[in-house]
């Protein structure tokens, strides 16, 4: 009787106790989880609701593949999607959160993670600037930019319109791409018709009314541009640029700001890109825009028909333009230096009559500045004149690679120069 | 004894915190706002009123031996059923208050009530003394998590006050103002009732809710075998 | 390695159990008097808080999370803890009486030592792994030990200095608890970097 007194009692009250607390809890458990759990979502909710007010119980959906998008959750009610999608900015890759309705309407707009220039670009998370995109369908017609703030502004819509693509794939529906921006207009203002024209060597042209022509050509940017520039050059009829204005492109700031109308409005009157200064800081998106100038004038004289210009100059060896004046044949080509995988070292060789380089012009803008650059020096370029094929004068030294691209390139212009006189 | 007495022994003659400075813990952690401070205070004597109650219906039942692991098992479920309550009505305080809910189990004051008190008296008192404590413990959290949320941050129950929300003294609202503004409260009442008010006079082993077992307290200090 | 040693001498410094997160409070104050004391408590800390992570990690992942019992988390940990405690008296009593000696005594004050339960919650809700959960207590155990060393050193000198009536005793302990907690403060972000 003693043990059972002093083991077995306790032990066996003990064990009551902790049944019955047991039992409680699960009770009380039982009764709050349900609370508990719509807390726990509601308060994971709160971020997305802001955008999309209707929604509830959101659940993520993957989101791989989608371009541009972070992630994306559904309306577990139906309300719509919220979906986070992402753009180049003026400050590198900003994101949106946007929550689109069932119809394909937006319900709100939110600027996430950015590093836009404050009191700037920044302008795009305020309410003033995100409550234009409330209703708005994927066409996003009517909204306007940010004057100062066009970059951001920019990238605020473009990342809008993945989002739109992402709703588009995730919900299966057709969604409409928002029409691009008619940079023809920006070229040719007072004109409305343009009527497309094939230009062998642009990337489209058109004829702008009785303005005259528009020649699009790409053209390499900044090296760490992630997709080439698209450059609407305006011809008037007077065979004079009329207008430059940069379309589609990847250049960020600050070498971006030679894009804009104050630097591109240089080109209007002038025949050619030269003397047009580059702007330091810029120098390849400069060079970008002046080459892509350089080849739509002389694609040009095609459309204009100007006499004056010979139509079998246009097009020729190597796909770049050479030109036959007098006795000098002068051809433009291109090789690989020692930054091949960003750009071609572009060379070119006036070749005379006697089969000699009367002279080349190199442009190593590519290559490293200071080393490879030295290929544009004249001590260099002048050791090349009076040289016939397969000379070449010594290699600059610490710049092997880029001498040898020089070299190559002249070797391709031998090439085209034997196969015009071939032909 | 009178029940009158009873109530309000808890809340002046013997406040845990302030007078008989136990429940040091919670009341120095989460004083560090006004809010947190008296939702602490609730909770605490949501499982005080309770765990009295329980232990004191019981108190003929659970054989000695044993009453300390029924008293924590007890204690320890109803700090569980606040727990599930805050998270699913109170979620911000909840999260505010962190372990610290959990760590109503092993505060010194209830288990300290449940073996002083309740297992002594009946229903009755016991859950007055439970109500009485729990107002006192209450009283003490809020005028700490007030006095240090006025001086250390500026604000009061999370409205700003002038004069005070530009320059607070931050520290005050950190752990070191924890200690000191504890310090200092004693020291005023210490003051203002000429040593009489604060019953300990210095720490020692009857802060431990265990001291009543502990071979070492009866002999007049930790460690002494 | 690395994010060991940041979980180490994270709670061991920066995030001080009793100085930065008033855990065991009461027997910080209460038994930091005498040095041989405040080390012999430490040690019975140390050594309970191992044991206790060691139990209540496996049976949180392997016993009540899988059949969605956390909330029973509270409960389960306070008897473990206990029913650790009285089985740890025991052995040492019967199998190694110098230890039991040393560090028994202040092994029925340890149940209800917050510090304990704090640390396998704190395990548990930050997600720790088994091996970073032995570690954060090991951490948290030397932590107590070093406040507790370091703060019997200040009370001796505390206890005989002359310091206004009404402060003596309770507040200026207090107040030189809080002093002590300012220099842990100065931990804040350097183990970061210790480990770069």
């Amino acid at each position: 009787m003693k043990a059972v007194k002093e083991f077995v009692v306790p032990a066996a009250v003990l064990t009551v106790i902790c049944l019955v607390v047991s039992a409680a809890l699960a009770g009380t458990y039982q009764l709050t989880e349900p609370v508990i759990e719509a807390a726990k979502r509601a308060e994971a909710d709160q971020s997305r609701v802001v955008v999309l007010p209707d929604g509830q119980n959101f659940e993520q959906v993957p989101a791989d593949g989608l371009e541009n998008i972070v992630e994306a959750y559904k309306a577990g009610n139906g309300a719509g999607y919220v979906i986070t999608g992402k753009a180049k900015g003026y400050g590198g890759d900003l994101q949106v959160m946007a929550g689109i309705t069932s119809d394909g309407k937006i319900a709100g707009v939110k600027l996430m993670d950015n590093n836009e220039t404050q009191g700037i670009g920044s302008k795009t998370g305020e309410d003033a600037y995100t409550s234009q995109y409330k209703g708005k369908d994927s066409t996003l017609d009517g909204v306007t930019t940010i004057s100062g703030a066009t970059i951001s502004s920019k990238a605020f819509q473009s990342a809008v319109t993945s989002i739109f693509q992402a709703y588009g794939s995730l919900a299966g529906v057709e969604v409409a791409a928002p029409e691009a921006e008619d940079y023809r207009v920006s070229v040719f203002p007072d004109v409305t018709d343009f009527t497309e024209v094939a230009v062998e060597g642009a990337k489209a042209a058109y004829k702008a009314g009785d303005a005259g022509y528009i020649l699009v050509m790409e053209s390499k940017g900044w090296e760490y541009a992630t997709s080439p520039m698209e450059v609407y050059v305006g011809v008037g009829n007077d065979g004079k640029i009329a207008g430059v204005v940069v379309g589609e492109n990847s250049e960020t700031p600050p070498v971006a700001d030679v894009l804009k109308p104050e630097y591109l409005s240089k080109y209007i009157g002038k025949d050619s890109p030269d003397g047009i200064d580059n702007v330091s800081g810029a120098s390849q998106t400069s060079l970008g825009i002046k080459k892509a100038v350089r080849a739509a004038m002389e694609l040009a004289p095609g459309l204009i028909g100007d006499a004056s210009a010979p139509a079998d100059a246009i097009g020729g060896a190597d796909g770049e333009t050479d030109i036959v004046v007098g006795d000098l044949f002068t051809v433009t080509t291109t090789a690989k230096g020692y930054r091949g995988a960003v750009g071609d070292v572009v060379v070119t060789v006036s070749i005379d009559a006697n089969g000699k380089i009367a002279a080349i012009e190199v442009d190593a803008s590519i290559e490293t500045v200071g080393v490879g650059s030295q290929a544009e020096d004249a001590a260099y370029t002048d050791s090349w004149k009076g040289l016939g094929e397969g000379e070449a004068p010594a290699a600059i030294s610490g710049a092997t690679m880029t001498s040898n691209a020089v070299q190559e390139a002249v070797a391709k212009a031998f090439a085209a120069y034997n196969a015009s006189k071939g032909a | 004894m009178n029940k009158l007495k009873i109530l309000t022994n808890g809340i002046i003659k013997e406040n845990p915190v302030l007078v008989l400075v136990l429940g040091t813990c919670p009341a120095l952690a989460v004083t560090n706002s006004t809010i947190n401070g008296v939702g602490m205070g609730l909770a605490a004597t949501f499982v005080l009123i309770c765990s009295n109650v329980v232990i004191s219906l019981l108190k003929k039942v659970i054989p000695d031996k044993v009453r300390i692991p029924c008293y924590i098992v007890i204690i320890a479920g109803f700090v569980t059923i606040v727990q599930l309550m805050m998270q699913a009505y109170m979620k911000s305080l909840y999260d505010a208050l962190g372990i610290f809910l959990s760590l109503i189990v092993v505060n010194c004051v209830i288990l300290g009530r449940a073996e002083m008190f309740a297992n002594k008296n009946s229903v009755y008192d016991s859950f007055l003394d439970g109500v009485g404590m729990g107002i006192g413990f209450t009283l003490a959290l809020f005028l700490m998590g007030a006095l240090r949320e006025i001086f250390g941050v500026g604000t009061f129950c999370n409205i700003p006050i002038p004069g005070l929300s530009s320059e607070p003294i931050a520290l005050l609202a950190q752990a070191p103002g924890g200690f000191f503004v504890y310090g200092f409260i004693i020291a005023i009442l210490n003051k203002v009732s000429n040593g009489k008010a604060v019953k300990r006079k210095s720490f020692g082993c009857e802060s431990c809710p265990s001291h009543a077992g502990c071979s070492g307290a009866l002999k007049g200090g930790c460690g002494r075998s | 390695m690395k994010e060991m040693l940041i979980i180490l001498f994270t709670a061991i410094l920066v995030e001080n159990y009793v100085l930065m997160k008033f855990l065991a409070i009461c027997s910080f104050l209460g038994v930091s008097k005498k040095l041989d004391a405040a080390i012999g408590m430490s040690a019975a800390v140390i050594f309970v808080m191992l044991m206790a992570t060691a139990a209540t990690w496996p049976i949180y992942h392997y016993i009540l999370d899988p059949l969605k019992l956390g909330y029973m988390q509270t409960v389960i940990f306070i008897l473990v803890i206990a029913a650790l405690v009285q089985l740890v008296e025991m052995i040492l009593k019967k199998f190694m009486p110098p230890l039991y000696r040393s560090l028994g005594v202040f092994l029925p004050l340890i149940t209800t030592n917050c510090a304990i339960l704090g640390v396998v919650v704190l395990n548990i809700t930050k997600t720790y792994t088994f091996s970073q959960s032995m570690v954060n207590s090991l951490g948290a155990g030397l932590g107590y030990l070093l406040a507790m060393v370091l703060f019997s050193g200040v009370r001796s000198r505390v206890d005989t200095a002359d310091v206004p009536e009404c402060f003596k005793g309770v507040p200026i302990t207090l107040v030189a608890a809080s002093i002590m907690s300012v220099s842990f403060m100065g931990f804040t972000g350097l183990v970061e970097n210790m480990f770069k």
